[in-house]
Formats: structure tokens, sequence, C-alpha cells
């Protein structure tokens, strides 16, 4: 049984934007390390957040580990799934700590303290995203790749069975970008932790992710591993964006603009 | 050592504060009383001057003066956190304006009679916070948003509206009225009815255990809406049940004590820049440390210039702002956000 099944899933926002998704059709494997790739508006985090629950779809289905998502109920839907948004600003700020604590919120009673067990499962997730040393400081103070990190660990404190991730490195330098899909690939391997994670970046999801899901448009344009979506013909009906494959020695495929974007191009 | 444990230690001094200040303050004030007299029997009889003065007078009022304050600064936590304002208070939903329009309608009235700690000012200022509540909750029900801009709007409206009708109806009373109005509206502590202290304090009591109990919640609402959904808190429920019961809270103290406003907003950012935003640390301590700090007020209050008392509100502002500042320019990183 698939951990996710989208079944000619439809949603739009309650404004008057254009933007909608249209009949998505396909599943998420247990243990799969899967990307959403699509340029802006293409849909990759409302169709995250409708994974997540945040958001209800308007039309279709959508199970997980083949109950209704909706019918799950919201306590129980976080110990199992945890998401991670694309950015993160606290209006009063907490320290890492308290924020990676709130992870095990699913977990706790009312008035129940965290004990031994759950706090050993926090240290145990900061380790994994290398964010053990600043335990203490407030996440105000920390880089933008730290802060991710300890987002990140915030989401495995839930120890779910599936992490999504929206565009997680959108405000990264290179090294940190890299350091970031690293770690999802530890966790993916050492741990078994399915991972869905929305973005646009070629070449490191061409580099970390097993499959890769194409998306134009609120729809689904394409479906397979790295190798086989990866295609200068794609990247330019997905992204609008002539590029160049290089074959890297990794044996990964690098995309280079060929020139300037099509759209661009036209215009002048 | 580690935060956990200083928070933990802030807390217990607050505690030991907090009782120490209950039980010294009334020994203070203008008329001295002895502490063996105090404490001759269990039961304070009627030629006992002392004690009675202790246990019908300066304790109560000293009682009320910290549930006054606990509940404030509980609700201005609240309503920070759910409405993610660093400016927000209890009277963000215009319980002010409320409730102050029902004190003046009751003035304007004449139904100024009071007994057994049961007035029409205050019944009337309650039902008034009731109204303002009623219609900024419709507000968000037809506009089906309870979003921060929506309540706070929603609240500052209402709050304008009431206030422009307590200056009508101030313009329209008499020279009486009037000064019944303004000496209501200043805010005071001079109640002394030991009963509805008593009463007072179980709902307070009550309404602070429901907040405690949203602690956790509340941590994860304060950093969004989305980001609680996804960690499994029923957002729409605690951000209902939480204003209701703060918003309670703050109306049964404004319509006994009149509003004491500012206490709500000054004393969580007390402890904000203190022990940091977690509010399984920062409820209990704003409530207690809050009461002990209008506690002294007050003392000072009644005692500095007796046998005349100078308004509490006016010595809370002026106490508690250098307060705040010096906090500020102590930990200057608060202000970066």
């Amino acid at each position: 049984m698939p951990l996710f099944e989208i079944k000619n899933l439809s949603f739009r926002y309650p404004s008057l934007s254009q933007f909608q998704l249209r009949q998505n059709h396909f599943s998420i494997e247990k243990g799969n390390l899967t990307g959403l790739l699509g340029p802006n508006g293409a849909g990759k985090s409302t169709l995250l957040k409708i994974m997540a629950g945040l958001l209800s779809p308007a039309g279709g289905e959508i199970n997980f580990e083949g109950l209704s998502l909706k019918k799950i109920p919201i306590r129980e839907r976080a110990k199992k799934i945890a998401y991670v948004s694309q950015s993160m600003h606290f209006t009063f700020p907490l320290s890492v700590w308290e924020i990676v604590e709130m992870g095990r919120h699913p977990y706790l009673g009312r008035f129940e303290v965290m004990g031994s067990k759950d706090k050993s499962i926090c240290e145990k997730a900061l380790d994994l995203c290398d964010a053990l040393e600043f335990r203490d400081r407030s996440f105000d103070e920390l880089s933008g790749g730290e802060k991710q990190r300890v987002l990140l660990a915030s989401a495995l404190a839930q120890t779910p069975r599936v992490l999504l991730l929206d565009e997680p490195t959108l405000s990264l330098d290179l090294s940190h970008q890299i350091l970031f899909f690293e770690i999802i690939q530890k966790l993916h391997r050492e741990e078994g932790l399915t991972v869905v994670v929305a973005t646009h970046e070629l070449n490191l999801a061409g580099r970390f992710l097993e499959r890769l899901i194409l998306m134009k448009d609120g729809k689904v344009a394409g479906d397979g591993t790295p190798k086989e979506t990866l295609t200068p013909k794609n990247i330019k009906s997905v992204f609008n964006v002539e590029v160049d494959k290089i074959n890297h020695r990794g044996g990964f495929p690098l995309f280079a603009p060929k020139s300037k974007p099509a759209v661009i191009a036209r215009k002048i | 050592m580690n935060p956990t444990s200083s928070k933990t230690i802030v807390l217990l001094l607050t505690t030991i504060f907090f009782i120490v200040v209950l039980f010294a303050c009334p020994f203070m004030g203008p008329t001295t009383i002895s502490y063996d007299k105090v404490f001759q029997s269990l039961t304070p009889s009627f030629d006992n001057r002392d004690a009675q003065i202790f246990f019908n007078v300066r304790l109560p009022r000293n009682l009320l003066a910290a549930l006054a304050v606990a509940a404030m600064a509980c609700a201005g936590i609240i309503f920070q956190a759910v409405l993610r304002n660093p400016l927000a208070c209890p009277f963000t939903l215009g319980v002010a304006g409320g409730s102050s329009f029902g004190a003046v309608i009751a003035i304007l009235l004449g139904l100024t009679t009071a007994a057994h700690g049961f007035s029409f000012i205050t019944l009337f200022s309650f039902l008034g916070a009731l109204l303002s509540l009623f219609l900024v909750y419709s507000l968000a029900s037809i506009l089906r948003s309870f979003s921060a801009t929506t309540l706070l709007l929603g609240g500052i409206a209402i709050n304008y509206f009431f206030n422009a009708l307590v200056l009508l109806a101030y313009y329209i009373a008499d020279f009486t009225q009037s000064y019944a109005m303004i000496h209501w509206m200043i805010g005071s502590l001079d109640m002394i009815d030991i009963a509805s202290v008593y009463k007072l304090a179980f709902g307070i009591g009550a309404g602070f255990l429901i907040l405690i109990s949203f602690a956790r919640d509340l941590n994860l609402l304060s950093a969004g809406e989305e980001l609680a959904k996804a960690k499994g808190v029923p957002t729409s429920r605690v951000i209902v049940l939480s204003i209701l019961t703060a918003s309670l809270m703050t109306s049964a103290v404004v319509a006994l004590t009149g509003p004491i406003a500012f206490i709500g907003l000054i004393v969580p950012h007390i402890y904000r820049i203190w022990i940091g935003n977690d509010h399984r640390f920062l409820l209990p301590c704003s409530a207690l440390g809050g009461g002990a700090f209008l506690m002294l007020c007050d003392t000072a209050a009644r005692s500095l210039f007796g046998p005349t008392e100078v308004p509490v509100g006016v010595l809370t502002a002026l106490m508690g702002v250098p307060i705040l500042l010096w906090l500020l320019f102590k930990r200057k990183t608060y202000l970066q956000n």
C-alpha cells in the first residue's frame, strides 16, 4: 500500500487568483525520496500543504496509509506527517530547544511535561541535523542555514513517517544547500524516512533525489527518475528555459541555461 | 546552567516574592497595626481592631490587586500570542470601551446603589464588556475570518465607538455624575467586600488553569497558525477558547476595578525580556510577578501621601515604565525584531 495516494486532486484558493490545482494523480511509496519540481506558481507548495493536511482539497481524494487524510485526527496526523514551511518568522523569539520541543506536542497531554524519552528524541533530532551545538541559543540569532536545520529538527522530533519540505533551501547559499540535502539524504538512508521535497533547484534535485514529479500550471507534467524526467525538452516545457545538459563525472545530470530565458528573449 | 532550570528559578523566586508581598503589604498603611495583635486568635473578633483592618480591609484589597493584575497580565499574553502582535493588550477586543460604556450608563441612570458587594455599576460594566466582545465575534463570524487583522481592527473600531458614546454620556451628565464617571475610569481598588474577592479569585483561578493548559499550544500559535496546525494544534478551537477565557477574566476584573489598562501590556513584556517567550513559564511568572507589583504599588498609593490616596493606575505607570525601559536598554536585541 502506498503511503500517499492522490487521486484527481484539485484545489482553488478562495480569492480570485487564477491559480488552481487540476486533476493530479500520483502516489508516494514508503521510503521514497521524492522531489516536486517546478517553477514558481506551479502548485508545489499548495500540493504539499494539502498533503500536510493544512489545506483541504476542493475535489478528488487524498489517502494516507489507506485512510482518507481528512478523517485522521489532527494529533494523530501530526505524529505521522511532519511539514516544514518555506520560512519562519517568530514574533516572539524562542530558543532553539523550545522550538525543537514543539515537535513533541502531539505526544503530550495537556499538563504533561516532557519525559526523558521525549528529551532524548529531541536531542537526537538536533544531532541528526547538525544543530545540537546551538540548542540554547535564540532562534533569531541563527543564520539562514542554521534556522532551516532547527526547523527540520523540530519536524523530526515528531518522529514522523513522512517529511514534507517546502523549498527548504530557498534562502540558503550553495554550501548550505548541499549540506541540507546531504542531511535529508542521510535521514532517508539511515532512518528510512520518506521525504517529499518541493524545490526548483534542478541540479540539486538531479543529484540527491530518487524520483522527481515535474509540475506546471497546477498539474503533474512528468514523473520518474531524475534521468527520465530531467531532459532539456522537459525543462524547456516546464521552466520555459533552454538548457544544455552537461554530464558530470558523478553520473548525475547538470544543466546550464543556454542564453536568456525564452520569455525574455521573445520580448527583446 | 541550562535555560529551563534558570526559568524554573525565576518562577520559584517570583512565587516566594508574591507570597511575601501578599502577607507583608497589609501591615503597611496610614494606620499602624501590630503583628502580634493581628494573629492573636484564629478568628478575628470585633474588638480586635488590628485584626479587623488586616483581614477585612487590607488583605481583601491586596488580594483584589493581585487578582486584577494576574488576570490582566494573562489576558495580555493571550492576545499578544494569538494575534501575534506585541502591542495587543487585554483591551484589544474593545473590552475597555464596552465596560466603560456600561458603567457610565449605570451612573447616568442613577443606579449607584451597592449592597452585598453587588452594584449596578459592576453589573452594567460586565454586560458592556460582554456586549463589545459579542460585537467583535459577530463581526468575525460574519466575515468568516478569525484572523489577527479582523480581530484587531474590529476590536479597535468597537472600542472607538463605545468611547464616543462614553464621551457623549459624560457631556450630558451633571457634575456629580461626571465625577463618578471619571473616578470609575481612572480605576481603583477600594472594594471592601471580601466575599466578592473570593468569588473573583475562584473565577480567575479557573480561567488561569484553562489558559495554562493551552501553554504549549500558545507557543506554537505565537509562531504562526500553519506551524501550529502542522504540529497537531486544533488552531480555531484554541484561539476561540483562549480569547474567550481571557476576555471573560478581563471583563470580570474591569467590572470591579475599572480599566487599569496598561499593566496587562507591560507585565508580560517585562517577563518576555527576562525569561523568554515560553508560555509554560511566561503565564505563571507574569500572573504572580504582576500581582506582586500591583500590591506594592497599591500599598505605596495608600501610604505615601496618607491619608489621601493616589490613584493606583497613576503609580503603576510611573513605576512600571522605568522598569520596562531599563530592561529594554539592557536587552537591546529584544528590539531588533
